[in-house]
């Protein structure tokens, strides 16, 4: 547990700090900085792991402009007290996760489903124009604002696209949520992880909040079979209501085939996609 | 979708007569069936026809020892050339080179690569075809190459594999590739998986946007229309109509052994020997079975000029050209401006097909192992599962 007084001492500039969340790797904490309210992240770095893909989520986020992410204001390592801490600190983004909503409506209106939809390539596109993979996009780690504002965070397992992985690329398995991952993640395929991972599990979390369940994690007894699942089945086609072509049907197909050949070739692709066939639908 | 001659055995007077008839196409020319000094007048007599020659160089197999094949100086080389000295280069530098001088004197003005026969897609398989890329990269300057993608047929039911493939070479500097599936069968194919991994191979190939050929087809294939690509080649005997491997080995007997003359009935997708026509003609229905003249084959008009078509000595040239007449005019008119349009005109040939075939068998007409009932499901179900995984994108991406 850190000393919350050495906190304030180490972040002066800071104010009105007070704790969020504290876990044995990592403490959250709101306050501000100037007039603006700020999230101040500390992480202690157990390894050199950790420590490379906390700077790699750093740079990455820093770099990115993106409005879907929260902005990150400053970063770097600090002594707090007896120890040296990395530290970021960002916008904060008040709001409940999408998982939360999820649990309060299992099913969302096809109409919010759109402006998530919309969100999440957006979002992806700027992703890809920063040579960057998310790779872990799911409802847990999607705000959503009191006004409707969205914001995807953690990008703990980024891939950075040009750069040297921080995870063995001999290892079978590669960092994944089981149920969002995409196949090609979930195996560790290092080169096909691309902009196309990303787009399939935005095509997860809209295909969930469409029926109301991830389709993968309803009733499997463990994770191996969920990722038996990922790899070995493809997802029964949605009949949508307000789609009367079928194209957004069609659409969140493609998006989580188990093959990348399979889904838009680039976030861009996927973005232009949808804003075609979204005049066509039409929401109840 | 185009149709292009694929050169088998006792075919050089059928090309020459057919791309006349035709004027133009294509013709995929055969070292197994060919010396170097027949290879390039047959492809000279296509050139001036307006016809393109393209030069399959046959290199499925390392152990190839048909007598004809292993005297062709690349494919020597080939052979001689250790799976060391292919992957690191020198040994692909070396055949490339021979080719080169081979595919050029025929006036090909694309050139197919050698390709190996998959019997499982790996790395060392992708590294000697990234091989032959960059040596043919060097050797033929700007010229365009097409890479062979040969298969067998537990790899082409290898959905993973089909994917490994799309994934591999959609880096490969190639203008197009040539698609070689070994069959499961001698014939048509029965197996949904098989066509259906077909289609989706051939599909993720164009949607590289680069020109696909597919080799060895039959009128079975022509539900390859419904992925847009460029042509598919088939022949006269049924070894140039489907891929069997054995071919290349000296122990293949040519087909001349087993001459049977099957009439083929374009809007039925099947095949008859010439007894069930006379029985077609005793229940007074053998005008059901003529081809629609729009396809443009005069070839087996004598068969319906009211005499017992068994016996007015229609044959197997009347045959192959007949055959190889349609099916080029049904993959000009399976070619459609959209997906919509081609999965449409592609489930309207299986359903009239399926309608006109019940009318001929419940008066007796039968195809035997060509009647097309056998595989109308497997054509169906494949054009299912093809629609299910690349449908979504062709829609757009036509």
């Amino acid at each position: 547990m850190l000393d919350f007084a050495a906190v304030r001492a180490a972040f002066s500039e800071l104010t009105a700090l007070t704790p969020l969340v504290q876990s044995g790797q990592r403490d959250v904490f709101r306050g501000q900085r100037a007039n603006e309210e700020i999230v101040l992240k500390l992480v202690r770095v157990a390894s050199p792991e950790v420590e490379a893909r906390i700077g790699r989520e750093i740079a990455a986020v820093a770099k990115l402009g993106c409005s879907y992410v929260p902005r990150i204001h400053d970063y770097g390592r600090r002594r707090v007290g007896q120890q040296d801490l990395s530290f970021i600190v960002e916008q904060y983004t008040p709001g409940e996760t999408y998982r939360e909503c999820l649990r309060r409506q299992p099913v969302q209106p096809l109409s919010d489903v759109l402006r998530l939809a919309d969100a999440l390539l957006n979002a992806c596109c700027d992703f890809e124009a920063a040579g960057l993979v998310h790779r872990d996009i799911k409802p847990e780690n999607l705000i959503i604002g009191s006004a409707g504002q969205i914001w995807i965070i953690d990008f703990g397992i980024v891939r950075m696209l040009g750069l040297e992985s921080i995870t063995p690329t001999g290892r079978p398995a590669g960092s994944f949520t089981p149920g969002y991952g995409a196949p090609e993640q979930m195996r560790n395929l290092k080169p096909k992880i691309d902009a196309r991972a990303d787009l399939f599990s935005v095509g997860i979390v809209l295909y969930e909040s469409l029926v109301g369940t991830n389709p993968y994690l309803a009733g499997a007894s463990d994770q191996l079979e969920v990722m038996r699942r990922v790899d070995g089945q493809d997802l029964r086609p949605l009949v949508i209501a307000g789609d009367p072509t079928g194209e957004l049907s069609g659409f969140i197909a493609a998006l989580v085939s188990r093959f990348p050949s399979r889904r838009p070739q680039t976030a861009g692709e996927a973005r232009q996609w949808f804003e075609e066939l979204r005049p066509r639908l039409t929401p109840p | 979708m185009q149709l292009y001659l694929q050169f088998g055995f006792g075919m050089m007077d059928h090309t020459s007569k057919l791309l006349e008839a035709w004027g133009g196409g294509g013709v995929i020319l055969s070292p197994r069936d060919l010396e170097e000094t027949q290879l390039r007048r047959v492809a000279a007599q296509a050139s001036k026809l307006g016809a393109e020659p393209l030069l399959d160089p046959q290199c499925y197999m390392r152990d190839a020892d048909h007598e004809r094949l292993t005297k062709h100086g690349y494919f020597q080389t080939y052979q001689s050339s250790s799976t060391a000295n292919l992957l690191s280069g020198s040994g692909a530098r070396d055949v490339i080179a021979r080719l080169r001088d081979l595919s050029r004197s025929i006036g090909a003005t694309r050139h197919i690569l050698p390709g190996l026969l998959a019997r499982s897609v790996d790395e060392a398989w992708f590294l000697i075809h990234e091989q032959f890329i960059d040596a043919a990269t060097q050797a033929f300057g700007g010229e365009q190459l097409i890479a062979t993608i040969a298969l067998s047929d537990e790899a082409v039911r290898n959905e993973g594999q089909v994917e490994a493939v799309i994934e591999r070479v959609a880096e490969w500097p190639v203008a197009g590739f040539y698609v070689v599936g070994e069959a499961p069968s001698a014939y048509l194919v029965e197996d949904p998986v098989w066509l259906a991994n077909m289609l989706i191979l051939a599909s993720g190939l164009k949607l590289l946007r680069k020109s696909v050929i597919v080799g060895y087809a039959n009128h079975q294939m022509l539900c390859l229309a419904a992925c847009n690509i460029d042509l598919i080649a088939a022949g006269t005997w049924l070894n140039v109509r489907a891929f069997p491997t054995a071919k290349f080995y000296a122990s293949e007997e040519d087909e001349v052994s087993r001459r049977t003359t099957w009439y083929y009935c374009p809007q039925v997708l099947s095949e008859y020997k010439l007894l069930f026509l006379d029985i077609a003609l005793r229940q007074g229905i053998l005008d059901q079975m003529r081809p629609d003249r729009a396809l443009g084959s005069i070839y087996a008009d004598p068969l319906f000029a009211g005499a017992q078509p068994s016996t007015v000595g229609w044959g197997e040239q009347g045959a192959f050209r007949h055959y190889l007449t349609c099916l080029r005019a049904q993959c000009q008119r399976a070619t459609a401006p959209s997906f919509a349009d081609a999965m449409t005109m592609q489930r309207q040939l299986l359903d009239l097909a399926e309608t006109r075939l019940r009318a001929l068998r419940s008066r007796g007409v039968f195809g035997n192992d060509r009647d097309f009932s056998q595989v109308l499901d497997t054509n169906r179900s494949a054009l299912i599962v093809f629609d299910q995984a690349r449908g979504a994108r062709l829609r757009r991406e036509w």
